[in-house]
């Protein structure tokens, strides 16, 4: 009976598990930040990606081959792009998207969407790359 | 003397050269000098830290208290892009004298990371797994209000950390993130009334690995708001079989079973930040472990809160934050109880707490904080006085306390 009991909680989390897969589907579907990887190769220490990505949104991760971190692509209001590598700068965490900028899980981090600190133990912002477009290209120079 | 310059130069020079020299082919292909550009690739090591201090006045009791809360080092060390070493060293209260009152040093993390891709990390050795927010986020500058929430520190027994390993993720495709883990089981033999299941904790420390526990999280956000849920489901009996036998408890990976399912949101814009979080714990066999050990546990605990706050100089785009803020608790450490006699209710575990405050961060690191804690709690059970002290003072269901304290982070 005590087995048959803990089996059925353990469902039940199960369930529970499944629901919370399902539920952020369709969150994604009504959703406006695209969380899709554009995966490119380094050339020269350039990246390069097209500007038709940020047709469906202005913002875009991008992962250079062989990288252990993405950078986060945005398309400002004024039409400028501005690439941030999305590591932690207090112990060089893997960042996560959230609402409104970046947090890290590590020791809890923030930064804002144009990767200044919001919440500590991170002291520095986010390493900026210059970014440049060339025939309908967005070139991001990652040196 | 000349032949072994000319020999020397001459290796220079062609190493150089040839250095220089990169095929089509191979300018494809990530070099350490690219990544070194990056920062991608470094060896390096890290030292930083955070910790705070406080006042706190009882005003029931009339007493005051100042300590050094807590001041924790971090050490990491990234071996190269793949592999990196994280610790937290933890000394609680300023003075190790023995026993935790007096304080304590420990190891709140210390654990290796092993890189998979840019969305996926293996972790392994002392960690804190992701349940509820604060266990993650429990630096002071990360929470409102001088104390850690009430809920996440009695019902989820934050910082709430084991030894075993886990896997982080996150969805190329859909904002997801995830975590599981599987980690030392808790011990009920150190299952106290009163304190839920947070004495069963084994933080890195000889844990009985006989038992086992899973822990899993999703994330997602949506606009404005971040969604989580966890649970954890292990066995508590860190005996061996013939010992839990001995003591009509269920022994093996998942005998005498805890569960804990947590759920929250978080909502946070143009300097609004608001969170709601709540969470159940079952402990089906209390029974067991109440008559095996003379305990007097629940079975089942809750605890929720939702808070509240605002920085008011957000609209001034300054780096520095002021944020007011108002947290509601409510607490059960005995939501349900075996049937007597084999455990008896305790009306001062169930709990409410109004907290309001302020905190002060004229950088993102440190914070200044003070706050007013109003305590209601449910009558005291005279069955559980077996020896009442003769100048004891009657029990007064609401209490009041001041915190003042500091805190910082880097």
């Amino acid at each position: 009976m005590e087995r048959r009991n803990f089996i059925k909680s353990t469902c039940q989390l199960c369930l529970l598990g499944a629901a919370g897969l399902a539920f952020p589907q369709m969150l994604s579907s009504c959703g406006t930040t695209k969380s899709s990887v554009y995966k490119t190769a380094i050339d020269q220490n350039k990246v390069s990606i097209p500007l038709a990505l940020f047709a469906e949104s202005n913002v875009q991760l991008v992962r250079p081959e062989g990288w252990y971190y993405d950078l986060a692509v945005e398309k400002r209001e004024d039409g400028s792009y501005a690439a941030l590598l999305m590591k932690c700068t207090h112990m060089d965490n893997q960042l996560d998207l959230s609402s409104g900028g970046f947090s890290c899980s590590m020791h809890g981090s923030i930064f804002d969407k144009d990767g200044q600190v919001k919440k500590g133990p991170a002291e520095r912002p986010l390493k900026h790359y210059r970014t440049e477009t060339q025939e309908g290209n967005l070139i991001i120079y990652i040196s | 003397m000349q032949r072994l310059l000319f020999l020397s130069v001459f290796i220079v020079g062609f190493s150089s050269a040839n250095a220089q020299f990169r095929t089509p082919a191979q300018q494809q292909v990530l070099t350490n000098e690219d990544s070194l550009n990056a920062g991608v690739h470094s060896q390096k090591t890290v030292i930083s830290g955070y910790g705070s201090a406080f006042y706190q006045r009882d005003f029931n009791m009339e007493h005051s208290k100042a300590t050094l809360e807590r001041a924790v080092l971090f050490v990491g060390h990234q071996f190269n892009e793949r592999i990196s070493f994280f610790s937290e060293l933890e000394v609680e209260n300023a003075l190790v004298a023995g026993g935790e009152e007096k304080g304590e040093v420990a190891m709140e993390q210390a654990f290796l990371k092993f890189n998979i891709n840019p969305r996926n990390y293996l972790v392994a050795g002392l960690f804190i797994p992701r349940i509820g927010i604060l266990n993650e986020n429990h630096l002071p500058v990360n929470f409102n209000g001088v104390e850690r929430p009430l809920v996440e520190t009695w019902v989820i027994p934050a910082t709430w950390r084991e030894l075993g390993i886990g896997w982080y993720g996150s969805l190329n495709r859909v904002p997801l993130n995830y975590s599981i883990a599987v980690v030392n089981g808790l011990n009920n033999e150190n299952f106290e009334h009163g304190t839920g299941i947070r004495g069963g904790r084994m933080e890195g420390s000889n844990a009985p690995a006989n038992n086992l526990a899973v822990t899993a999280a999703l994330q997602t956000h949506f606009s404005d708001f971040k969604f989580q849920i966890s649970g954890y489901a292990g066995g508590t009996t860190g005996l061996s079989k013939r010992g839990a036998d001995s003591l009509g408890l269920d022994g093996g990976a998942f005998g005498t079973p805890v569960f804990l399912g947590e759920a929250d949101v978080q909502y946070n814009r143009n300097g609004i930040a608001a969170k709601i979080l709540g969470t159940y714990i079952s402990l089906p066999d209390a029974r067991k472990i109440n008559r095996a050990y003379a305990k007097n546990l629940a079975s089942g605990m809750y605890g929720a809160y939702a808070e509240l706050g605002y920085d008011w100089l957000y609209p001034r785009h300054k780096q520095a934050q002021f944020i007011t803020f108002a947290r509601y608790e409510v607490l059960d450490l005995n939501a349900s109880t075996p049937a007597y006699p084999d455990a008896i209710y305790d009306g001062t575990l169930k709990q409410t707490h109004l907290i309001a405050g302020f905190g002060y961060l004229p950088i993102p690191n440190v914070v200044i904080k003070a706050d007013v804690r109003l305590l209601h709690t449910g009558e005291q059970n005279k069955q559980l006085i077996i020896n009442p002290a003769p100048n004891a003072l009657p029990y007064e269901q609401q209490n009041t306390f001041l915190n003042i304290g500091i805190g910082y982070s880097f």
